[in-house]
C-alpha cells in the first residue's frame, strides 16, 4: 500500500473541475485509491464521494493506493496534485 | 375513479427522462466554451443557456446527494440510479457561492421541475463568467441508450429534454 499527503494550494479546492479530472486519472489504475480528509474517506473513483469531501484549499488530503500498479499510481497521482491543486 | 397500474412487460429496460431546468436555449454539451464540459470528462447530457430565468430546477426525480458550498453544484442521485450533476455557471466556484442561494438540502427527496437554486444570472453576467446551466449524467455507461430532443427553445420542467433505457 503507498500514501501521498498533500495539502491542498488551489484557492478553489476540489471543485468539479479537478474532482472530475482526478476520478478520470483514478479509473486509470486497477488499485483501489481512498481520499482522506479528516477522517472522513471517499472513493476516489466516485466523482460524487470526492465532490462530497469539499476539500477546500490549506486541507490536508491523504490518499492510500492499494494493488498490484499502485507504484505507478501514486506516481501519476503526485503530478496530478502537484499540477492542479 | 380508478387508477390502473400499467406494468411494462419489458422488465429489463427501463424508460426515463430528463427535463429542462431552465427556460432559455439548449445548448449541446459539445459547444460549450471549457474543455472540461466540452470533451465530457465529468460526463455527458445537455446545457441550457437560460433566458432570463434565475431559477434552476430538478431535472428528474431524486435524492440530493451533495450540494457544494459554493452553492453552484448539485450532485443528484435518481431513483433508477443515474448520478447527475448540475453545474451552474463555468467557473463559477470562484464566486464563493456569491449570487447563488440553495433551496434544497443533501439528503432531501426531490421530484422533476422542483427548485434546487436561485441564481444571479446579471451577478455572473457582470463578473464575466459564462450563465450555461450544465446537466450531466456521469454514470453514463449505466445507460444502453439516450436521445436529446431537437429543441432550440426549452421550458423548465417541461421540455422533455433527454429520453434514456438503462
Amino acid at each position: 500500500m503507498k500514501e501521498i499527503k498533500y495539502v491542498i494550494t488551489d484557492e478553489n479546492g476540489i471543485h468539479a473541475r479537478p474532482a472530475g479530472i482526478l476520478v478520470k486519472k483514478a479509473k486509470e489504475f486497477n488499485s483501489d485509491i481512498k481520499i482522506t480528509k479528516v477522517g472522513k474517506s471517499a472513493d476516489a473513483k466516485k466523482l460524487f464521494n470526492v465532490m462530497g469531501l469539499a476539500v477546500k484549499q490549506g486541507d490536508e488530503i491523504v490518499i492510500t493506493i492499494n494493488g498490484d500498479d499502485e507504484n505507478s499510481a501514486t506516481e501519476e497521482l503526485q503530478q496530478f496534485l502537484s499540477k492542479n491543486l | 375513479m380508478f387508477t390502473f397500474l400499467k406494468k411494462d412487460k419489458e422488465t429489463t429496460k427501463t424508460k426515463s427522462q430528463l427535463v429542462a431546468v431552465q427556460n432559455g436555449t439548449l445548448v449541446k454539451v459539445e459547444n460549450l466554451p471549457d474543455p472540461m464540459f466540452a470533451e465530457k470528462i465529468l460526463g455527458d447530457g445537455f446545457a441550457i443557456l437560460p433566458n432570463n430565468d434565475g431559477i434552476v430546477v430538478s431535472p428528474a426525480d431524486a435524492t440530493v446527494e451533495e450540494v457544494q458550498d459554493t452553492l453552484h453544484a448539485y450532485c443528484l442521485h435518481t431513483n433508477d440510479g443515474l448520478d447527475i450533476l448540475v453545474h451552474i455557471g463555468i467557473n463559477t466556484v470562484s464566486l464563493n457561492g456569491e449570487g447563488f442561494k440553495s433551496k434544497v438540502k443533501k439528503g432531501q427527496n426531490i421530484k422533476a421541475g422542483d427548485t434546487l437554486a436561485i441564481v444571479d444570472l446579471n451577478l455572473i453576467e457582470s463578473k464575466g463568467l459564462p450563465t450555461y446551466t450544465i446537466v450531466l449524467i456521469t454514470n453514463v455507461d449505466k445507460l444502453k441508450n439516450f436521445t436529446i430532443c431537437n429543441n432550440k427553445e426549452v421550458k423548465s420542467g417541461e421540455t422533455i429534454v433527454i429520453n434514456y433505457n438503462i
